[in-house]
């Protein structure tokens, strides 16, 4: 009998199909790492690495944004006719990232995905180019046309890009113009300190049959660490010592907690704002500041395509001093491109081409801001804009990244974070327990 | 053509007159093995490359520090050590096990209770049937998102009709307090699954027996307790076995009703810290782990109720014997 007609006994086949696929389970089970300062190649000469048509990834935002974004596509495909084809998709935000990951676990990362605070972790892993070489073909480095010094916290070896920003957000305390005429009241503007929408709010609420029908301000964005953050900020702290690579927490610093005492206070000892399940009563029924269950609302610049939606006529005004000062917050937004991007100088020049040539479509279209100077300012933007805008870009120059950043920070939000903020918006923690509490969970974290 | 052979085997030949029967015998055995690898291929293949294949790789990457960004490192045992320290991983199974543990029994009474209720001769039977079954059929995030509106603390059907009666409802997601209840409570309208088990071993019980202890005076309740009970002792093993490895696994409900663990992780089941840390804290090796721990708590549970059936499952066969 030959080898070949050699009968293959069960255990042999069971065998070797449960180690094929163990073996076929541990290949796939390696995105690959590399340097980190790796800068990208630089798309000269026409020459094109990679394929010619590009997918995007992108979280859904709504349909408004989604619906400009497919746009912004087409307008890219039409600008680049016979050389490159993009096509956009979206997935919800609770699966993009899962996404991301298992697509560079498999070894086949996207060609190029839209950027947040979790892709820090794809630079740390050495799996995205510096793309400082690329960006410097541009005139993205010009400090009189694009607002440079706010790019340092994207340098993240300190000296170079990689990620390609496209875009800017910030926060603005929006409110409802109907509710102040009727009310009788002025509207909000840059003189407003947190004492004057303490002493305003309650004359804008509404109550009927004994509970609260329209609350004259929401917490909004106050709700969150980097909203709380920036009342810190404006006393002259913060709540890590620097956002990239903190090395410390500083929860316990007085002044960050009366910060979070000030916010605990406008729900529990003033009552002027929702608390936690008055908010997710307003939330489930009408969804809050559209609906015109709140007056006023600390929100960020990305509202603004969906409150555009609204019927109630609504404007911004920069964020209320605290003790005084003012210090805004800013993300950007923009691309990260893999080094294993299957379309290299697609991606890349798709990501470019968002940054330089469409940041005017992108003023027109009202939902992301333009991080070119001369977009942001246009009339473009402008017109068609809530009162109230152009004076919030102005505190841009000074303003700091709202973000922190280091691999484990999801694990912080998660479970320091968000439990004790919670715990602390329940009245259930004083803001110096929930603060001791964050500090000693936070500063474990951050060693490991 | 037929797999199976029914003609007798000829006796063995040293002949050779005998060879030639023989090699054609053993063509034959190898095509109809031939014929069923190939049958069964598929489901093997399914069950090695889905099933088997990633739970051997999901052992061996929990002794790993797996990112799923970078190749895995061998840790070795740190992880498990890590979850013996972990206070979140100890506070999660405990809520798991409190979730289980009023979840199991109160779907088997209620399944139990209910199935009798329709075993019996009542007009729109199948009706009731069905809708008794409908939640059962339905996707978990749907019901997630049904529930999510009845337990709203304002608005919600529940705290209305509390309100009704007088009794101000609680902050039934928001309030760590009421947010596992709420959930367990949410879980006993999954019991149409239970029910129908019930249901079909019902119709298994000898009507004679009722109908003796009829004569002898037994009430309903006592032909319950002494006769359907035991009667379907071994369909309550079935039950209370998936029960256990369900309620140990659950977690499209938790994530959409109470996302991150709920109010002050109040509803932190295992399943959602272990998804937690798989795909937010892209610790692959660390869920590893977790879902082996559960794997080994399910495999001890299941034991234990085995270990205990000679106690309260009634066997006819070793009765019979």
């Amino acid at each position: 009998m030959t080898a070949l007609h050699r009968p293959i006994s069960r255990r042999t086949l069971l065998g070797g199909l449960a180690g094929g696929a163990v073996l076929a389970g541990a290949a796939g089970c390696s995105g690959g790492s590399g340097s980190q300062d790796q800068p990208a190649p630089v798309p000269t000469d026409g020459k094109v690495i990679g394929r010619t048509d590009l997918e995007i990834f992108a979280w859904s935002n709504g349909p408004t944004i989604d619906a400009n974004f497919k746009k912004r596509v087409d307008l890219f495909n039409q600008d680049h006719q016979g050389k490159f084809t993009a096509k956009i998709n979206f997935l919800p935000y609770d699966q993009y990232w899962q996404k991301v990951q298992l697509q560079y676990a498999a070894n086949k990362p996207f060609d190029i995905y839209y950027w947040d605070v979790q892709a820090y972790a794809h630079y740390k892993k050495g799996l995205v180019f510096d793309e400082q070489p690329v960006i410097d073909t541009t005139a993205m480095m010009d400090a009189a046309k694009y607002p440079t010094n706010l790019y340092d916290p994207w340098k993240f070896d300190g000296k170079n890009l990689y990620c390609i920003p496209e875009n800017i957000q910030s926060t603005a305390l929006f409110y409802n113009k109907d509710h102040f005429d009727e009310a009788g009241l002025d509207y909000p503007d840059a003189t407003w300190t947190w004492d004057k929408v303490v002493e305003v709010a309650p004359q804008l609420q509404k109550s009927s049959g004994g509970k609260v029908t329209r609350w004259g301000l929401d917490i909004g964005t106050l709700g969150i660490w980097w909203g709380i953050q920036t009342l810190a900020w404006a006393t002259g702290t913060a709540f890590v010592d620097k956002p990239l690579e903190p090395t410390a927490f500083q929860m316990t610093d007085p002044k960050v907690v009366e910060s979070m005492k000030f916010v605990q206070d406008l729900m529990w000892a003033q009552h002027i704002a929702p608390r936690p399940e008055e908010r997710a009563d307003v939330a489930a029924n009408n969804g809050g500041f559209a609906s015109g269950a709140y007056s006023m609302v600390p929100g960020a610049t990305w509202d603004i395509a969906s409150y555009n939606q609204m019927k109630a006529k609504w404007a911004m005004a920069p964020m209320p001093t605290y003790q005084g000062q003012r210090v805004a917050p800013y993300w950007l937004g923009g691309w990260v491109i893999p080094k294993k991007s299957g379309a290299l100088t697609a991606a890349q020049t798709f990501a470019l081409w968002s940054a330089t040539t469409f940041q005017k479509q992108m003023a027109k279209d009202h939902d992301w801001i333009p991080i070119e100077n001369a977009a942001r300012d246009s009339s473009d933007m402008l017109s068609g804009m809530p009162d109230g805008f152009a004076e919030t870009m102005k505190a841009l120059p000074q303003a700091r990244i709202g973000d922190i950043y280091t691999t484990n920070m999801q694990q912080i939000f998660n479970e320091v974070f968000g439990p004790n903020f919670d715990q602390m918006f329940n009245n259930k923690l004083t803001p110096q327990a929930a603060a001791q509490k964050m500090q000693d969970a936070a500063t474990k974290l951050i060693s490991n | 053509m037929t797999l199976t052979r029914t003609e007798p085997v000829a006796a063995p030949s040293d002949g050779p007159r005998g060879e030639r029967p023989k090699r054609r015998r053993s063509r034959m055995t190898r095509n109809q093995a031939l014929w069923c690898y190939l049958f069964i291929a598929p489901a093997l293949l399914g069950l090695l490359l889905f099933s088997l294949g990633p739970m051997v790789a999901s052992f061996l990457l929990s002794f790993t520090s797996y990112d799923l960004l970078s190749a895995p490192q061998w840790v070795g045992l740190q992880n498990y050590v890590g979850l013996a320290e972990d206070t979140l991983f100890r506070k999660s199974l405990s809520i798991t096990l409190i979730y289980g543990v009023v979840s199991v029994p109160a779907t088997l009474l209620i399944g139990l209770l209910v199935a009798i209720l329709l075993n019996g001769k009542i007009p729109a039977m199948a009706f009731f049937r069905s809708a008794y079954y409908l939640p059962s059929v339905i996707s978990g995030v749907a019901v997630a998102m049904l529930w999510k509106w009845l337990y709203n603390g304002q608005y919600g059907l529940i705290n209305t009709v509390l309100g009704a009666l007088g009794i101000p409802g609680p902050a039934w997601l928001t309030d760590e307090h009421w947010a596992l209840r709420a959930l367990i409570f949410m879980s006993l309208w999954g019991f149409g699954g239970t029910m129908l088990i019930y249901l079909a071993g019902l119709q298994g019980v000898p009507k004679e027996l009722y109908e003796a202890a009829q004569v002898d005076g037994a009430s309903r309740f006592r032909q319950h307790l002494h006769i359907t009970v035991p009667m379907l002792s071994s369909v309550t093993l079935f039950n209370l076995i998936m029960g256990i490895i369900n309620s140990l696994q659950v977690f499209a409900e938790p994530f959409v009703l109470t996302p991150n663990g709920g109010p002050n992780q109040s509803t932190l089941l295992l399943s959602v810290y272990l998804y937690q840390n798989a795909f937010q804290y892209l610790k692959m090796g660390y869920a590893s782990a977790i879902a082996w721990v559960s794997f080994a708590i399910i495999v001890v549970f299941t034991l234990l109720v085995f270990r205990s059936t000679p106690m309260w499952v009634h066997n006819e066969t070793s009765e019979e014997r």
